[in-house]
């Protein structure tokens, strides 16, 4: 008999806006954790996660992206936060929708890696990969712009994926 | 809309007869160092499956193009397999295609290797759509990539196709240099529609 594995953990919808929404206290008792975003931001800024509040220089990502013209790809080895996005926020009020799965997160023998998908659909699609050079579950996943806020609309969600 | 949506949607959303539409299959986490992993018998009720993994190799290759997951389906190992890939590494760009058919679709690196750190296991998602339905060629997506910490970072995206409209009752994931080490875990999903 096949096992039910797709649950919602959590989720935030902003009445106001925010500096970053954290949900805390996760559960250890899936496999992976998704992270489906919905959101606008101040204009021109990326979207970043950090794990369990570490602000330390533990966090690998690399991305690729295309806007229909120009392909673009990025990356930054040993950076203090993980983008999930090639493209900045375009602001306006217009959304952009990232998922983000993090596999693995309640492991404690693996650094912690993570896909990300977005969807900014009036300048490109992109792709990327973190890694979180830690092996400690996680309990706790921050996410915040670079600089400005979340906008008030945005949604968080937060899913968790049984193995 | 991305099929991992879908996924999300129909978790929300009881499927007629209610029940949950995104269900485990199997998994299997290696005690062990294994060249393959094969799940058969593989239920046919689901309308797609999908694959998730972690995996790294005891090989002594470098995390570079060699670095792979041969997967086929059924034990075909003849050349009828087509892929196309697209990758970039921070620097650069690149796309690649398996137009000729092959013996098996290649998941491009997708495998963390000793170079890459200590620790380290590379995320995939494999969605194989519409796998039991004998009137299509099965196809696939992939979605992989790592940055183990040293100069060879991957992202890549990817699609395949077997060129059989037999429906699928098993899958082998083979590493293509070296083995899988212990730690690997490998999921199986099915998602009904």
């Amino acid at each position: 008999m096949p096992t039910p594995t797709y649950d919602l953990i959590a989720s935030n919808v902003l009445s106001s806006t925010a500096s970053s929404v954290t949900f805390s206290s996760i559960s250890g008792s899936y496999r992976d954790l998704v992270l489906v975003i919905d959101s606008a931001a101040s204009s021109g800024v990326y979207i970043n996660l950090r794990f369990n509040s570490d602000t330390g220089a533990n966090y690998y990502w690399l991305g690729f992206g295309n806007s229909g013209t120009t392909p673009a790809t990025t990356r930054d080895g040993g950076a203090t936060s993980l983008r999930i996005g090639q493209y900045t926020y375009p602001g306006s009020g217009l959304k952009t929708l990232q998922i983000v799965h993090i596999m693995d997160y309640s492991a404690t023998d693996k650094h912690k890696a993570t896909l990300s998908r977005g969807n900014r659909a009036d300048l490109g699609v992109d792709a990327l990969s973190g890694r979180w050079e830690n092996t400690s579950a996680i309990t706790s996943v921050t996410i915040f712009p670079g600089a400005g806020t979340l906008s008030s609309g945005g949604s968080f969600y937060l899913y968790g994926i049984v193995s | 809309m991305s099929f991992i949506l879908l996924g999300i949607l129909n978790s929300q959303v009881e499927p007629a007869g209610g029940g949950p539409a995104y269900d485990l299959l199997a998994t299997t986490t290696l005690s062990t160092t294994a060249n393959s992993v094969t799940f058969s018998s593989i239920d046919s009720s689901y309308k797609h499956l999908q694959l998730r993994i972690t995996a790294r190799s005891n090989t002594s290759n470098s995390f570079n193009d060699s670095l792979h997951t041969k997967l086929t389906f059924n034990s075909d190992t003849g050349s009828n397999y087509n892929a196309h890939y697209m990758w970039a590494n921070g620097n650069n760009y690149y796309s690649q295609s398996e137009g000729t058919p092959a013996a098996n679709i290649l998941i491009r690196f997708n495998v963390a290797v000793g170079s890459n750190t200590t620790n380290g296991f590379a995320p995939n998602i494999i969605d194989i759509l519409d796998y039991t339905n004998t009137n299509k060629y099965t196809t696939t997506r992939s979605f992989t990539g790592y940055y183990g910490g040293n100069s060879e970072p991957r992202i890549n995206l990817s699609s395949g196709m077997w060129r059989n409209t037999n429906a699928i009752t098993s899958i082998t994931l083979a590493s293509s240099f070296g083995d899988y080490v212990s730690g690997c875990r490998f999921s199986l999903y099915g998602v009904k529609g």
